[in-house]
């Protein structure tokens, strides 16, 4: 038992040693931050982009690939996680007349009752603000997905007995089935945009039907795109996390 | 100096806590304060040759450099997709086992 101990203790001391080596050298670091990419970046970004959120008009504009990439981790994950609690056996039994927060759990109160279905709309107006305007003010696509996202759990906590903001498919559009196909279509889309070509292709079509009241001046990219993909990256982030916690509520055993 | 520190401080809480708590929740939890410090390091860092926030308009800004923030999106969405996974994870485990002890799950595991 004794010698046990000391071992843990042993090990610990060193994992803790090597973790500080690895560390130190990060913290005690004294060379300055380069400027350079900062500096081309406030000079071209606008007029490569057309997105004034610099942030924005790296992650949709210079390597958008890579945010495709990252989408489809998100999509992997959230999946890998969907199906790991919809197959789980002995989940909580429902009760008859609804959902499962209809059961009157310590911690589901009247006050939560009230106040997440009136913040519900507030929620989701705000998170679809921004996820529109995340080219030009801070946020974007999976900003706002993940606000949207926390509207309709609002929706789905802040339910009574028989009123509306049940997340049941019977009465409102947020059911797991419909937030599977809004996150199917949306990461379509993403996909689509993401073509080469499609995304100048978008931009065109934006400027022939005389939309083009977002482009600022000659020489300037069209944003369309960008704003399509944030819209399209809103959508299936926000609709693939509710419906994640949706399922962990037991909204899909109805 | 004493930024980073504290940085460190906050990444060292995680992986104490990562290393020493048995409740599968609160690893999955350190999993995430850890997460936190490395992006609060990326984003102090790329704040330090700046002080505006990286949205044009407005003349005479400087701003902060924004790929690390760019890169940091990646990382959180990165660290929600960790953080989704290990709840699920546990969850199942609590569902099989009945129990978020590691040790304990460990030791029902050998005996089946």
């Amino acid at each position: 038992m004794r010698r046990g101990k000391l071992l843990s203790a042993a090990t610990g001391l060193a994992a803790a040693s090597l973790a500080l080596a690895v560390l130190a050298p990060v913290v005690m670091s004294d060379v300055d931050w380069p400027t350079a990419a900062r500096d081309t970046i406030a000079a071209d970004g606008y007029a490569a982009t057309g997105a004034t959120n610099l942030v924005s008009a790296i992650y949709l504009g210079y390597r958008a690939f890579d945010t495709l990439g990252e989408t489809i981790v998100l999509l992997v994950a959230l999946a890998g996680s969907v199906a790991l609690v919809a197959s789980t056996p002995g989940r909580p039994d429902l009760d008859r007349d609804g959902g499962p927060a209809d059961s009157r759990g310590p911690g589901h109160t009247d006050i939560i009752n009230v106040i997440a279905g009136k913040l519900a709309p507030i929620v989701l107006l705000f998170g679809t603000y921004v996820m529109l305007y995340g080219h030009t003010s801070p946020g974007g696509g999976f900003q706002g997905g993940v606000v949207l996202a926390s509207g309709v759990i609002f929706i789905a906590i802040g339910r009574r007995a028989g009123g509306i903001g049940r997340i049941s498919p019977s009465i409102t559009a947020f059911g797991p089935r419909t937030l599977s196909v809004i996150e199917a279509i949306a990461f379509a889309t993403v996909l689509a945009l993401s073509f080469p070509g499609s995304g100048a292709a978008l931009a065109g079509l934006i400027e022939a039907t005389g939309a083009s009241a977002g482009v600022a001046a000659k020489g300037v990219a069209a944003v369309g795109p960008i704003i399509a993909l944030n819209i399209g990256i809103g959508l299936k982030v926000g609709s693939g996390v509710a419906l994640l916690c949706v399922m962990m509520l037991g909204g899909d055993q109805e | 100096m004493i930024r980073r520190l504290l940085v460190l401080a906050l990444f060292g809480t995680g992986l104490a806590g990562l290393v020493t708590k048995r409740n599968l929740i609160k690893k999955a939890y350190a999993l995430a304060i850890m997460n936190s410090a490395i992006v609060i390091l990326f984003v102090l860092e790329g704040a330090a040759i700046g002080s505006d926030a990286p949205l044009l308009g407005g003349a005479g800004k400087l701003f902060v450099d924004p790929i690390p923030q760019a890169l940091m999106l990646t990382a959180i969405v990165v660290g929600v997709c960790v953080s989704a996974l290990a709840l699920t994870l546990a969850y199942r485990l609590y569902r099989h086992f009945g129990t978020l002890d590691i040790d304990e799950i460990k030791r029902r595991i050998g005996h089946e």
